[in-house]
Parts: C-alpha cells; sequence; structure tokens
C-alpha cells in the first residue's frame, strides 16, 4: 500500500473521530464540556490537514496545519476567558 | 526507503490516537476525566501525522511540521490548563470515589 493509500484510510478513521467529538460538542451537558469538544475537533483538524497533505502529495497544506493549530490556540484562550470572566476585549 | 516506512507506519498510528482520545470524549464522566483523555491522545496524533508528513516529504515544508509539532506541545497543556480552570470556576470539582463502566 502506498503513503497516499495509507493517508486517505487514515483520513476516514479520523473524521470518524471528529464526528464522536461533535456528539460531545452537541449533547456535553455543561458548557466546559463542549469547550474540550471544540479543542479535541480543532487538534484532530490540524492532524487531518497533515494527513490530506500526504494523501495528495501537496506540501502547502502543512502550512494550511500550522495556521490552523495557532487559530485553535487563541480561539481556545479566548473562549476560556469568556466563561471566566464574561466579557474578553476589557 | 526506511524513512518512507516510518513515515507510513506513524500516519497509520495517528488515527489509532485520535480515535482514543475522542472515545474516551464521548465515554468518561465529568469534564475533566474528558479533557484527561483527549488533550494528550489528540496531541500525540496530531504530532505523528506531521511528523509523518515532514518524513514523507523531507523538504523546506518538513520545517513548517516540525514548527507545528513544537507549537502544539507548548499550546495544547496551556489550553487545558485554561479550560480547567474555567470548568472549575464553575464550580464543577472533580468527582471522588467515582466508578467508571458497568461496575
Amino acid at each position: 500500500m502506498t503513503a497516499s493509500g495509507v493517508a486517505s484510510t487514515a483520513l476516514v478513521a479520523a473524521a470518524a473521530a471528529c464526528l464522536l467529538a461533535a456528539y460531545r460538542l452537541l449533547d456535553g451537558p455543561s458548557l466546559p464540556d463542549r469547550m474540550v469538544a471544540l479543542d479535541t475537533i480543532t487538534t484532530t483538524i490540524v492532524a487531518v490537514s497533515a494527513l490530506y497533505s500526504i494523501a495528495t502529495d501537496r506540501e502547502f497544506y502543512l502550512l494550511v496545519s500550522l495556521v490552523l493549530g495557532i487559530i485553535g490556540f487563541v480561539s481556545t484562550v479566548a473562549v476560556a476567558k469568556f466563561v471566566e470572566e464574561g466579557d474578553i476585549i476589557e | 526507503m526506511t524513512l518512507d516506512a516510518v513515515s507510513v507506519l506513524l500516519a497509520a498510528a495517528s488515527p489509532v490516537f485520535l480515535l482514543v482520545g475522542a472515545l474516551g470524549l464521548v465515554r468518561l464522566p465529568g469534564v475533566f476525566n474528558r479533557m484527561h483523555s483527549t488533550t494528550e491522545a489528540t496531541t500525540l496524533g496530531a504530532s505523528s501525522a506531521l511528523l509523518a508528513a515532514a518524513l514523507h516529504f523531507r523538504s523546506g515544508a518538513s520545517l513548517t511540521a516540525v514548527l507545528a509539532i513544537l507549537f502544539l506541545f507548548a499550546t495544547a497543556p496551556v489550553g487545558a490548563h485554561l479550560i480547567s480552570r474555567a470548568a472549575f470556576e464553575e464550580d464543577m470539582k472533580p468527582p471522588q470515589n467515582q466508578k467508571i463502566g458497568d461496575s
């Protein structure tokens, strides 16, 4: 099996992990549960982008995964601050 | 040749980590248990996918992948700490003497 074939199969499994996290995002009884689910989905999408770069043999998607990781961290910090203090920009 | 094999192995291992983390997110009770399951597992899954991509290309793009791995390892604990602090402020205490599963 080639590298792109393995990466394509791994993409399906990563999508399944994303769906499991989406279940917790919709069902989660409390707000912190949903924050954890969103954080999980962001990190999973970083992995999906890296696997997609292997599957299609395009280096560009590694930059996409780096930027998605940065955006995910900033959004996690923003939501955590919103839950704790009620507003983000003072 | 060997590096290609390692790359394929890492690409195959990364969804296993991701699935285990997401399974814990669905099955475990309470915010703190769920965070314990997902934070490390998904970080490992994303890092192994990025490392597989770095070994697959072996060019300038590999540096981008290594940078993304370093960034993930630096920020994932910080994000988890912030989420757990927000959960603790919302009076969600870690459970005592809990039972997991059907026992």
